[in-house]
């Protein structure tokens, strides 16, 4: 598949990911390419007069700040708590060492993460701290809710709307801020692994519907299409009473052996939402 | 294989970003969509969901930017599985991606980089070419790039090594007008000479999208803004020489609303009218 040709195309891959790879230099409060680096690198290869050097420059800038500005619209409120200056030479001084090795720009490397939080955990103490952990655990409760998101719609087929993120995303802030140094991320996945949280207060209870019978669904599904709403609420008043008190999955599961193919179908368009809903309404009543 | 341009003739595309997800169900306005494919290929239930509906609505060619059709690797054998299956899944008339590359020991540089055009790298990107066309088994076309680097070491003009490439392989071409305007200006020749060169026959579309030339040294193909007059006059001449073809315009930074980008299209449409009714 890959037969040998005379011209080192490795050779001169790996010259020009080097150069494009060299990291940005801090120049007149700018992050700039270091074009000393440039040359030097052209030099030791014997290629100093090979390539232009206003080429190379586009782009190495171009990777850097993609790559820079792809992180703080990932970690949006580590940016504004360290101000962008600081996040971008922070993120330069790691990824200089360990550069991107992902297809997708928008995968933050744990250890990207990890290392920020000793980061900030070693030069902003006292007055800030409360804003850290704040920022902190936003951040992480975000990424949890993504990830586990991910793997809910993922296995269960359905997809959330964006405008219902979008106002979660909101709770959640208003949420963070009534709590503070409050570890959302343990709270929220708890919450989706277990359908309770270990805090007492906010657990996921529902006040449980009548029971419906296989009869009663059949006679509503034989109603018109108007009648689809109601057997879907009936459906969700299903649901969420198997939510309380068992796992996200066993409630699922219950939930599922109960249902005539039909049934399933319409349930498992609907379940990611009742799960988050349910979710967004227990922790909104706590708050207020 | 023969050769069919598999997307009616002089129609009009856009390239799906997610702000336009809902505009595109409920509007017509475009007669197919491209997909980056690196978006829908690793399971993300948001754009999944979205391309599922749309593709009832719409035509769906994939447009790739990470195959490494140029690296020196051999070729990632999971991407071109999950490229198969996201083709087939979605009946894409054809998939494309670049005469560059973008990878090498597992480093993405999030780009698409050239190298030199030489001779000996022609058979060896045709054997790739023709390989990956097989695997996936429809119609592949190859783009050609805009670049910032002129090298000593190339031994022949790019639209040769382009063409040759194209035609060896029997892929098709994806003509990117922008790129071949901004890749002329970095470069200094002349881009009718480059159109010239190709043959229509095998054109499975054309992009057009914008540039920053603020620096007159070194253009940049940002994607993110309207189609410069430069490009306009070069995509007259290419219809001029192989009109119609389908025409799709691309915006990837500063994306506005989905009426802006119809406009670029209307404009399209009616130089493509204009020429064919002068000929």
């Amino acid at each position: 598949m890959t037969p040998s040709v005379s011209f080192d195309l490795e050779s001169f891959q790996s010259l020009l990911s080097r150069l494009i790879f060299t990291p940005l230099i801090e120049k007149n409060h700018s992050l700039v390419t270091d074009v000393t680096e440039f040359q030097r690198i052209l030099k030791q290869e014997s290629k100093k007069d090979h390539y232009s050097l206003l080429g190379i420059e586009t782009y190495s800038r171009n990777f850097w700040y993609k790559h820079l500005s792809n992180l703080q619209s990932s970690l949006p409120l580590f940016a504004n708590f360290l101000g962008l200056w600081e996040f971008n030479k922070f993120a330069l001084k790691h990824f200089s060492d360990e550069t991107s090795s992902v297809r997708d720009l928008g995968h933050i490397p744990e250890s990207f993460f990890n290392e920020l939080k000793k980061h900030i955990d070693l030069n902003f103490k006292s007055e800030r701290h409360l804003l850290l952990e704040q920022s902190l655990n936003l951040d992480l409760a975000w990424h949890e809710l993504f990830r586990v998101q991910s793997i809910e719609s993922e296995r269960l087929e359905i997809v959330p709307s964006e405008n219902t993120v979008f106002k979660l995303k909101d709770k959640f802030r208003i949420l963070q801020d009534s709590f503070g140094l409050w570890d959302l991320r343990v709270e929220i996945k708890s919450i989706l692994d277990h359908g309770r949280s270990p805090h007492e207060d906010l657990k996921i209870s529902q006040k449980a519907p009548a029971k419906r019978s296989s009869t009663s669904y059949i006679l509503m599904k034989s109603q018109g299409p108007t009648v689809d709403w109601i057997l879907l609420d009936a459906l969700r008043g299903d649901f969420l009473s198997q939510l309380n008190g068992n796992s996200l999955a066993q409630a699922v599961d219950n939930f599922n052996a109960q249902l005539t193919p039909d049934e399933r179908i319409l349930a498992e368009r609907n379940i990611h939402s009742w799960v988050r809903s349910s979710l967004e309404q227990n922790l909104w009543d706590f708050v207020v | 294989m023969v050769y069919q341009k598999t997307l009616p003739q002089g129609s009009m595309g856009v390239g799906l970003r997610p702000k336009f997800y809902e505009n595109l169900l409920q509007n017509h306005h475009f007669d197919y969509l491209e997909i980056i494919s690196e978006n829908f290929m690793f399971d993300q239930p948001i754009p999944n969901h979205y391309l599922s509906k749309l593709r009832m609505e719409y035509p769906i060619v994939l447009h790739g930017v990470s195959l490494n059709l140029l690296g020196s690797e051999d070729l990632d054998l999971d991407y071109l599985r999950r490229l198969k299956l996201l083709s087939d899944n979605f009946e894409a008339p054809f998939f494309s991606d670049h005469l560059c590359w973008s990878q090498r020991e597992n480093r993405f540089h999030h780009d698409l980089l050239p190298t030199p055009f030489r001779k000996d790298l022609v058979q060896r990107t045709v054997d790739r070419a023709k390989f990956v066309q097989d695997y996936v088994g429809r119609p592949f076309a190859i783009e050609n790039l805009s670049s910032y680097l002129t090298f000593k070491e190339s031994d022949m003009p790019e639209w040769e090594f382009y063409s040759t490439i194209v035609e060896k392989s029997d892929c098709m071409y994806l003509l990117d007008i922008n790129n071949i305007y901004v890749s002329s200006v970095n470069h200094k020749f002349d881009p009718r000479d480059y159109i010239d060169r190709i043959d229509f026959t095998r054109v499975s579309q054309v992009h057009l999208a914008g540039h920053d030339s603020s620096n007159p040294n070194l253009i940049v193909d940002t994607h993110d803004r309207s189609v410069s007059d430069s490009v306009w006059d070069l995509y007259g001449y290419a219809l001029q020489k192989g009109a119609p073809f389908p025409t799709l315009i691309e915006w990837d930074e500063n994306i506005p609303d989905l009426e802006t980008v119809y406009l670029e299209a209307e404009k399209a449409k009616i130089l493509r009218k204009s020429i064919e009714a002068s000929k």
